[in-house]
């Protein structure tokens, strides 16, 4: 389902991708894992199309078409959504008419007819039973005036509504309390479906506790350093980032050595 | 006074003055700028809520040259901050006074001094500066300064070097004949890199009308940094037109704080141009009026390139009959991107009879900009006074406590321990004990 | 290209020309032509002396300079100050009478006058031109004992009423555009709700601008008797024309003790081609006068039409316990220019004000916020709250905000807030990338902007109000 080829990114004039191959299949669940400033985040902005991040070479095929070519809305029509780290808040205008805007933009691309006002309120109480939120929330604002555990619900109640083919979720276990931490892994598992692959970036392996991935690649300096199964992120929780380094650094020295 | 009586009385003094001849041109191209442009009128925007027809009418001369008798020692003595003993220079009706001030020790090519001898030795350095900056040329009072100053402060700091010492400029009016004017002037030269903290004191001795008209120009070079406090307590029958117009290269900060208390009717004015990117400027302010006092306070912050960044806040506290006026303004230019300016005034009324008028202006020519400003006037919370009483405080107490609680905000901004314990006693003093009442005298 | 430099350029959707045999007045000003108006109009001699007083007084003044806006000097000679559609008999008795054309105009706008088209509880003065052409429901509202019909019939069959309140609130020789307004004004809309009385349906008028170079001097007069409660809302639209047209009108709002008024704008005359050319200067005095104890003055705009709009929709808040209220939102797009805000003067105790001022400035528009706050001596309790934000697009545009506050009541409680922002383009990526498009998600941005004004038009505006903000954003930078 998406395919990416040797990505290379800068950010206000500093290269932070430095070559990313990456291959996730219909069904599959990725987890990407990386310290702080390993280019995790940016990563995700550039496959949903920030126009502040500048690709400077390489490709990315979703579903066999080239996503870097898409503007951002019609990534999101085509399927592929990001999960925000840090959701942006727009005043007054409210979370239910937001969504009902962007599911109808959807559903339109696919040739299907808009749901009405009924039928979208029955959708939207549905979804928010899912993801274990209140009512109250589609008449706020969006994001407005929101915890940080009520932004990253209101990300997973919109990736519930929106349903994409491709979900991409950007350290969506930040700043949640356990049982928040629990109800988001819910509902990312209840939308795990052979039709839709999942990227899950996250610092800490702890939201893998609750959502297995199928593979675990970790970033490091711009490239992925190790890639391995559910596994290697406990080894990673236990051994520590540095140890990817070294692994990294030593398999990099190897693979001078054989070349020479 | 009239601006014709103006240019009479200019054509006196220049006619007695020996003046190196760049001086004498532009004090000659002051006087035409200001019998053109007039004394402000109310219907400019500037001047609207601050009529000058009681110092119009007065028919003020220029102070005679005067020494420094016993009392004139004694006033400086007491206004002198403890932190600037070893560092002050003092002007007694506009005029240096050799005796009365103790020159800080500075580096090589710093200086701190009398401007008028500046500008006898080396006038170059000091005319490349003078006039120059901010918008000295749109304000009819700096015109008349420019015109008629004898002397004020110099404070030179070449590239990298730092006042370790706070400086503290004195400005004595003897205010003894009735109806004298004095006009002194500051300028501030810093250099790259350079700091200073500095004190403008403003007071008088005598209690004639008198008009002071001072301006204070500062520049900043890139890096720079200044901290400027100005105090105005001239007695309260006398009438104070302040004006400091500052301009800021890259990376440099400017830090003000302006207390007002004295003078019948005073208009204090800071004008600052961010004129290069990441300058940032914060301006405090405090007022304190009673009696029939008019004091009025004007802010010009003029964000004139990207990335620049500005704070006020300014409290007011007005009891008596006593009127007030803030008027700031914040403009960004088109080119200033990335600004961010903040201003706010709050006001206190004591009294039934005080009034303000406030108008916090903001003037956006950049779209990618965060700029707000705030105003509120209002009177002391009746909950929290009624708290403090149940709590057995009487009401001048319980007052006087939440009256100084206002202007802590602005009071513990005051890095001089001096000034603040001044301030404080300020304070109480107009409002409390038995302050309220008196009309007379500010200090004890 | 950035999303909201991508948005299409729409044409002012109600440029068209009615054509209309009209009656006209000589250009120019003279009292002769004020004789003339007068004449047409029938009116009782104190009118034409109330006239002829504004003409003096206006002769002795001059155009204010103060207002924030540029444009060249009007030459007040060589405007027409009377057109009126020709009719068959001395005004329309019923809709029949009503030129076809002149019907087929207002369903072209949107406004059927026939009042089975007409959603029911609205009832419509529309006036074209100078005059009144018709107004709906007026037997539904003689019923509740409600007058509404045009000035000029107003000034025929109750000229007590009249007398008794006009120029009370705006006097003849209130500024420069008031006073031109009373010499000259052809029509308006008359409003009287007796006392206790709950006017039954909204009211509104809907102005139109036809004729070429004209200008449109209406006069509207509001009186809520005690405890009476209207709702009145009024539209505006003019013809594409490369000459600016002058329209100077003045309202006059009176809440006697417990009356409540409620009034509402959505402005879209036309505001000029894309380079500037043309379009109405709407320069209008507005004022409403809380006389009674505990009465309440409303006012909500949406400003997005005129190439240049002075107004200041005001409230005297005289009586004890009065409230005032302005909400408004101000476009500026292309060359536009706007001076807008308003004027709270507290005088009688306990009184309460509240701003809330939204502006957008995109194109090269100007958009200034000018507001006086004055809480009189007497004026013990007094509160205000005032809230300005302005939104900037584009980097040629800008946004003032001149609040005057001036207190001389210490009791009195006095806050201002002002913001300027610009749509963050993380806040337009965030839309993006859930499907929205760049048009949508300003759109959607700026509404959010504007909501707390637009909470307060009836429904049926509010609809209109956003409608029109999206057409008058589009092309709004690039």
């Amino acid at each position: 389902m998406l395919d990416i080829r040797d990505l290379h990114v800068r950010v206000g004039g500093a290269e932070i991708l430095k070559g990313i191959d990456l291959k996730i299949g219909a069904g599959e669940v990725h987890a990407i894992m990386g310290p702080n400033g390993s280019g995790k985040s940016t990563l995700t902005q550039v496959l949903a199309g920030n126009p502040q991040y500048e690709v400077t070479r390489g490709e990315v095929l979703y579903e066999g078409k080239e996503l870097l070519k898409m503007e951002p809305e019609n990534r999101a029509r085509e399927g592929v959504f990001l999960a925000f780290q840090y959701p942006v808040e727009i005043p007054g205008v409210n979370n239910a008419y937001f969504l009902k805007a962007a599911l109808n933009e959807i559903r339109a691309h696919r040739g299907k007819p808009p749901l009405d006002a009924m039928e979208f309120l029955e959708l939207l109480r549905e979804k928010l039973k899912l993801v274990g939120m209140d009512e109250g929330f589609k008449n706020r604002p969006v994001n407005q005036g929101f915890s940080g555990g009520e932004k990253k619900r209101n990300e997973m109640l919109q990736l519930a509504v929106l349903e994409p083919k491709l979900a991409i979720l950007d350290e969506t276990d930040s700043g949640l309390d356990i049982d928040a931490l629990k109800a988001v892994a819910q509902g990312v598992n209840a939308m795990r479906s052979p039709q839709r692959a999942m990227l899950i970036v996250t610092h800490y392996q702890r939201l893998l506790n609750y959502i297995t991935p199928d593979r675990v690649h970790v970033l490091a300096e711009g490239r992925i350093a190790l890639t391995g199964g559910p596994k290697l992120a406990h080894e990673l929780e236990a051994k520590g980032y540095d140890w990817v380094r070294k692994q990294a650094l030593a398999g990099r020295a190897l693979a001078g050595k054989e070349k020479t | 006074m009239t601006p014709e009586s103006c240019v009479a009385l200019f054509e006196r003094f220049a006619g007695a003055r020996k003046e190196p001849e760049g001086l004498m041109t532009l004090r000659r191209e002051a006087i035409a700028r200001f019998s053109e442009l007039g004394f402000p009128t109310q219907k400019l925007e500037d001047w609207k809520y601050t009529g000058l027809k009681p110092v119009v009418e007065h028919a003020f001369e220029l102070a005679p040259e005067s020494q420094a008798l016993p009392a004139v020692r004694q006033l400086a003595e007491r206004v002198i901050f403890k932190e600037a003993l070893k560092s002050h220079v003092v002007f007694i009706d506009g005029v240096y006074s050799k005796e009365l001030s103790t020159l800080p020790r500075v580096g090589p090519g710093a200086g701190v001094g009398s401007l008028w001898n500046a500008l006898r030795i080396e006038p170059e350095r000091v005319l490349k500066h003078l006039g120059r900056y901010g918008l000295c040329g749109a304000d009819a009072f700096t015109a008349l300064n420019t015109a008629f100053y004898r002397d004020g402060a110099f404070i030179y700091l070449p590239a990298g070097t730092s006042l370790e010492e706070l400086v503290q400029i004195v400005y004595i009016s003897l205010a003894s004949s009735p109806g004298t004017m004095t006009q002194p002037r500051t300028l501030v030269v810093a250099e790259d890199e350079s700091r200073a903290r500095l004190v403008e004191t403003y007071v008088t001795l005598g209690d004639g009308p008198s008009l002071t008209n001072a301006v204070t120009e500062i520049y900043l070079g890139p890096g720079a940094g200044v901290v400027h406090y100005r105090v105005q307590e001239e007695s309260l029958t006398g009438y104070h037109i302040g004006s400091t117009h500052v301009w800021q290269g890259a990376d440099s900060t400017f830090s003000s704080f302006s207390v007002a208390t004295g003078a019948l009717l005073a208009k204090t004015s800071t004008r600052v141009i961010l004129g290069e990117e990441h300058s940032g400027a914060r301006l405090m302010g405090l007022y304190l009026a009673h009696g029939g006092q008019h004091l009025d306070n004007q802010t010009f912050i003029s964000h004139a390139k990207p990335h620049t960044t500005s704070r006020q806040l300014y409290k007011g506290i007005l009891d008596g009959n006593s009127t007030a006026v803030f008027n700031g303004k914040i403009i960004v230019e088109r080119e200033a991107q990335k600004t961010d300016a903040l201003q706010k005034n709050k006001t206190l009324l004591l009294s039934d009879r005080a009034s303000c008028d406030t108008r916090p202006q903001l003037e956006i020519f950049a779209d990618d900009v965060k700029c707000a400003h705030g105003a509120a006037v209002g009177e002391l919370d009746a909950q929290a006074l009624f708290y403090l009483k149940s709590r057995g405080m009487g009401d001048d107490s319980a007052r006087g406590l939440l009256t100084e609680g206002f202007a802590h905000e602005v009071i513990d901004d005051i890095l001089i321990e001096g000034l603040k314990a001044r301030v404080s006693s300020m304070l109480r003093q107009k409002f409390f004990n038995g302050g309220r009442a008196r009309h007379g005298e500010v200090d004890g | 290209m950035k999303p909201v430099e991508r948005l299409v350029n729409q044409e002012y959707q109600y440029g068209f020309v009615t054509n209309v045999e009209a009656e006209t007045a000589p250009r120019g000003l003279s009292e002769d032509i004020i004789r003339f108006i007068s004449d047409k109009k029938h009116e009782p001699s104190f009118m034409l002396e109330w006239r002829l007083r504004a003409y003096r007084q206006w002769l002795k003044m001059s155009e204010p300079a103060w207002p924030n806006v540029l444009y060249p000097k009007i030459d007040y000679k060589d405007i027409i100050y009377y057109s009126a559609p020709k009719k068959r008999s001395d005004g329309p008795k019923s809709l029949e009478e009503v030129d076809q054309e002149i019907l087929a105009t207002y369903e072209k706008l949107g406004i059927p006058l026939e009042e089975q088209k007409r959603l029911a509880g609205v009832a419509v003065d529309a006036v074209f031109d100078s005059v009144s052409v018709a107004t709906t429901f007026k037997e539904t509202l003689a019923k509740a004992g409600v007058i509404f019909c045009s000035f000029s019939e107003a000034v025929e069959k109750h000229p007590d009423l009249v007398k008794k309140y006009l120029g009370t609130v705006v006097p003849h020789t209130d500024n420069f555009y008031a006073s031109l307004n009373s010499a000259v004004f052809s029509d308006g809309s008359f409003v009287y709700v007796p006392n206790g009385v709950r006017c039954p349906m909204e009211l509104s008028t809907y102005f139109r601008i036809n004729a070429a170079d004209t200008g449109q001097f209406e006069r509207t007069l509001i009186i809520a008797d005690e405890g009476a409660y209207v709702s009145y809302l009024e539209g505006c639209t003019a013809p594409l024309r490369d000459k600016n047209q002058l329209h100077a009108a003045v309202v006059e709002l009176v809440a006697l003790e417990g009356a409540e008024i409620k009034y509402s704008t959505v402005q879209n005359w036309y505001p000029g081609d894309k380079e500037g050319k043309g379009g109405i200067y709407n320069f209008v005095t507005k004022r409403g006068k809380c006389a009674g104890a505990s009465s309440k003055i409303s006012w909500t705009q949406v400003e997005t039409g005129s190439a240049i709009t002075w107004k200041y929709p005001s409230v005297i808040l005289q009586g004890d316990n009065s409230v005032g209220e302005f909400y408004s939102a101000a476009l500026t797009n292309n060359y536009q220019q706007a001076d807008t805000g308003t004027k709270m003067i507290h005088i009688g105790k306990n009184t309460r004000s509240t701003i809330i001022s939204k502006g957008i400035a995109a194109g090269h528009g100007r958009n200034t916020y000018r507001g006086l706050v004055k809480v009189m001596p007497g004026a013990t309790g007094a509160r205000n709250y005032t809230q300005c934000d302005s939104l900037l697009m584009g980097s040629r545009a800008s946004a003032n905000t001149f609040p005057y506050i001036e207190v001389k009541n210490r009791t009195a409680q006095v806050e201002h807030e002002a913001t300027t922002s610009k749509i963050g383009e993380d806040q337009l990526f965030y839309c993006m990338a859930r499907g929205l498009s760049g048009e949508d998600a300003v759109s959607m941005i700026v509404n959010g902007f504007c909501k707390e004004v637009f909470g307060h038009l009836p429904m049926e505006f509010a609809v209109e109000a956003t409608k029109l903000l999206n057409v008058s954003l589009e092309g709004s930078v690039g």
